[in-house]
């Protein structure tokens, strides 16, 4: 109807630009089966979290295979996805909508990371060691600040270890409190242009359940609702839990110990506690447990990407960075203390401290551009859709 | 070489193992160029999946009148000796100098059998009507539509029973055998071809789409048989639940076909099928609403005339998304079928009174017994030129109709005569 003798006419607006470089970005992030899709929509129906109105992952199937960035970038639809990967072991093309959905949000980290080269360097494995020594420097500057040129008390084979010693609370907090006020702001950058980018290539906009909307994702997070939701990649849910409320936990201990061991101290309230803190101090048990759930939580996660099973989804370079690293924040925040607490080898215990603190600030502060962002852009898509109706499910319950 | 028997050896030039519409038409014509065949089937009749469809696309006539001028051209044939309850036990040798060994079930009745039905009339042994894909119970002792020879056959499981005697004592014509073994026969031939045919994919396997779930979840292979006049229900098409009417349909187009976790391959026929069947079902009920669910309507050549008469129906409606749930009415047996609508965009939860799953061909070569040379390909489907020698016909070779089956099983004569010719 558009055609006409020897020229085409196609009216602007319903000319496509495919952006041939994204199609490569996702194939190459994950979607590599992408192109397999034959769009027979198997996907949308067998997903237990597909919304009523916006079914997906067929569409986003298609997007991809076309190319349309902006549309794909701004689709609450994508984070509704839980990657359940009931789509991927029903297609009947093997294309995984589930890894090709995966891949999307990869490339939402990058595209959307404040400064954006930390976008692209979280995702390039040339960048890792670049990454780690950033941390790894800064604490090595504070351990020779500290201790001078007294270090031999690192490199001992027994006595006391006093990890406040080699490095001091007072200091790793600021760069705690001060790393967080930044990544806040870098965050908040990103999430900014991310909830824009929702509100103009949509025609709905969210309505004044902005706080209710809010309250039930916080509700649905908290519960894993999304999760248990899920067939194929069902028991992830238990790991990624475990993982969930470990990591929050960890976090959670850090602010304490900040406020009793340092605040207090400072203000010289009766609250005050003298550190190290140890057992059956409810902050340190809060920590121990904390720390126990994140092992345990992310060694569930870790086996069931290792196994490769099939509703667990193809595991990329992203995947596995965000999940060793957060892993191994656990484990050497238990090894930490063990060897403290129990164990008082000084040579060993410092050795992993240090490598303990890096994880823990690698973890920190690249939490906007790693895999870690997905609880801010997630959080704020389910806002979304919640206060624009955009999730209305399809399904009451899964059957 | 004429057809000769001693014994229990036949010497022929060509088996044909299979007796549809591909092996009757392979082993017809290589007799009507002077050449000696042995047509094998492991049913008590002739004509296969052919003989139990309706109608055939897109000419909407009945299959028995074809097959019946096959069995005309078989009766004038002395060539052409046919073993119907006959399997291959064994194949051994090569190309020119096969040796065969096949197993004859008992049929416990012989050749004074008239037909007359009286033995049938007064059984009282039932057994599930493999013919209507069981979908009713037919009698111990019965004769199929299309049986060869034309006479009645007994169940091996049911003859040994006391009742079973009065079917007997019901016969004029001592026609019960009631002592018959199976036997077995060797055959030599020079050339195999091989039209063991199809058999519906197992809708089982679909476990969103309810089949064996819920009653009106059914096949594709079974609306033939609903829809025939020797059907379980004469002809009526009515829901199996309730034996109602019907008012409304789908079709689940593709239901385990182009499908890496069930057929990888398109069967080819199941569009044209559907299609058929929308006919059958405007026929009988023209207010019924027909709905089609498909990824792509398949309907090469001269069917797409076929696929645009049927869509110019206004109650006929077409729906491009793959049915991928299937449930029950909370209510009723109605059926409630799930797609998203990818030219809307939508997901629709349509209720109908009858859902048919289009299920594709699985060709029956991908587990018959044969040489280790028989290559198969990654489907199941014979290799053309495998180093076995054999000659694959229809189904066994590749998904396709009636019509097509038919020219290849002539082109696998011409195959056996080259066989022959080098031999």
């Amino acid at each position: 109807m558009y055609l006409t003798k020897g020229r085409a006419q196609v009216p602007e607006n319903l000319l496509l630009k495919p952006d041939i470089d994204f199609i490569r970005q996702v194939k190459s992030s994950g979607g590599e089966t992408l192109k397999k899709c034959y769009q027979c929509a198997t996907c949308s129906v067998v997903c237990n979290l597909s919304s009523k109105d916006h079914p997906f992952p067929r569409k986003q199937m298609m997007l991809a295979q076309w190319g349309m960035k902006d549309q794909l970038l701004a689709d609450p639809s994508l984070w509704l996805c839980h990657q359940c990967n009931d789509c991927t072991t029903r297609c009947p093309r093997d294309a995984r909508p589930g890894d090709a959905l995966a891949a999307l949000r990869a490339i939402s980290f990058k595209e959307y990371a404040f400064p954006k080269f930390m976008g692209g360097a979280l995702s390039n494995p040339g960048s890792l060691a670049l990454l780690f020594l950033v941390p790894a420097l800064v604490l090595l500057g504070i351990l020779f600040k500290g201790s001078g040129s007294d270090l031999g008390y690192l490199f001992q084979m027994s006595g006391e270890v006093d990890y406040a010693r080699a490095f001091p609370h007072g200091i790793l907090e600021m760069l705690f409190i001060g790393g967080n006020i930044l990544i806040f702001a870098f965050a908040a950058v990103g999430l900014l242009r991310f909830w824009n980018h929702l509100k103009s290539n949509h025609s709905k906009s969210p309505g004044s359940g902005f706080i209710s909307a809010l309250i039930s994702t916080g509700m649905e997070i908290a519960f894993h609702k999304k999760f248990s939701s899920c067939e194929a990649n069902k028991s992830r849910q238990w790991g990624h839990l475990l993982l969930f409320y470990g990591t929050a936990g960890s976090a959670i201990t850090a602010g304490l110990a900040l406020f009793f061991t340092i605040i207090m101290v400072k203000l010289g309230s009766p609250l005050a506690m003298a550190p190290p803190l140890d057992l059956p101090n409810p902050i340190k048990l809060l920590g121990v447990v904390s720390g126990l759930g994140m092992f345990i939580g992310g060694w569930i996660l870790i086996s069931r990407r290792r196994r490769q099973l099939d509703g667990v989804g193809k595991s990329n370079y992203i995947d596995w960075l965000f999940l060793i690293v957060i892993f191994s924040v656990g484990l050497t925040g238990m090894f930490s203390y063990t060897i403290r607490a129990f164990l008082p080898v000084p040579v060993i215990g410092y050795l992993i401290y240090y490598v303990h603190l890096i994880l823990v600030f690698f973890l920190l502060w690249y939490a906007p551009y790693s895999k870690f962002a997905h609880m801010f852009y997630r959080t704020l898509a389910l806002v979304y859709a919640k206060s624009t109706g955009w999730d209305k499910p399809r399904k009451t319950s899964p059957n | 070489m004429d057809i000769s028997a001693s014994g229990d050896r036949i010497t022929t030039d060509i088996l044909v193992v299979g007796g549809g519409i591909a092996g009757m038409t392979a082993a017809i014509e290589a007799s009507e160029v002077g050449k000696s065949a042995v047509l094998v089937e492991k049913e008590p009749y002739l004509g296969g999946r052919v003989a139990r469809m309706n109608q055939y696309f897109p000419k909407l006539c009945p299959p028995i009148c074809g097959l019946e001028i096959n069995y005309k051209r078989l009766r004038c044939n002395d060539q052409v000796k046919v073993l119907t309850l006959t399997t291959v036990e064994s194949i051994s040798g090569k190309p020119g100098n096969y040796e065969v060994k096949l197993l004859v079930q008992p049929r416990y009745i012989n050749d004074n059998c008239t037909a007359c039905g009286e033995c049938e009339k007064v059984c009282t042994l039932e057994a599930p009507n493999d013919f209507n894909l069981g979908m009713n119970q037919r009698k111990a002792v019965y004769k199929p539509e299309m049986a060869f020879p034309p006479i009645y056959t007994a169940d091996a499981t049911h003859v040994k029973n006391a009742a079973f005697k009065a079917c007997v004592d019901a016969c004029k014509y001592d026609a019960f055998d009631l002592d018959q073994e199976p036997c077995t026969i060797t055959v030599n031939a020079r050339a195999i071809i091989w039209a063991t045919g199809w058999s519906p994919y197992d809708a089982l396997k679909l476990d969103n789409l309810g089949f064996g779930k819920y009653k009106n979840v059914i096949t594709n292979v079974m609306m033939e048989r609903l829809a025939a006049a020797d059907g379980p229900s004469a002809g009526k098409i009515l829901r199996p639940s309730d034996q109602a009417a019907i008012m409304k349909i789908g079709f689940v187009q593709c239901a385990g076909s182009r499908d890496e976790n069930h057929l990888p391959y398109c069967s080819g026929v199941c569009c044209s099928a559907s299609l058929k069947q929308t006919q059958y079902v405007r026929e009988q009920y023209p207010d019924a609403e027909i709905h089609i669910f498909y990824i792509d309507i398949r309907t090469p050549g001269r069917l797409e005339d076929f696929y645009t008469k049927v869509d110019a129906d206004e109650k006929i409606f077409f729906h491009r998304g793959k049915v991928a749930e299937i449930r029950e009415a909370p209510d009723s047996n109605n059926v409630i079928l799930v797609a998203e609508n990818t030219l809307t965009g939508a997901i629709s939860e349509m209720e109908m009174d009858l859902a048919v799953l289009a299920t594709g061909m699985v060709p029956n070569v991908s587990t018959d017994k044969l040489p280790q040379d028989a290559k198969r390909d990654d489907w199941g489907f014979l290799l053309a030129n495998n180093p076995s020698g054999i000659i694959g016909a229809g189904v066994a070779n590749r998904p396709i109709d009636v019509a097509n089956a038919v020219q290849d099983a002539t082109g696998s004569v011409l195959r056996a005569l080259q066989t022959l010719q080098r031999s």
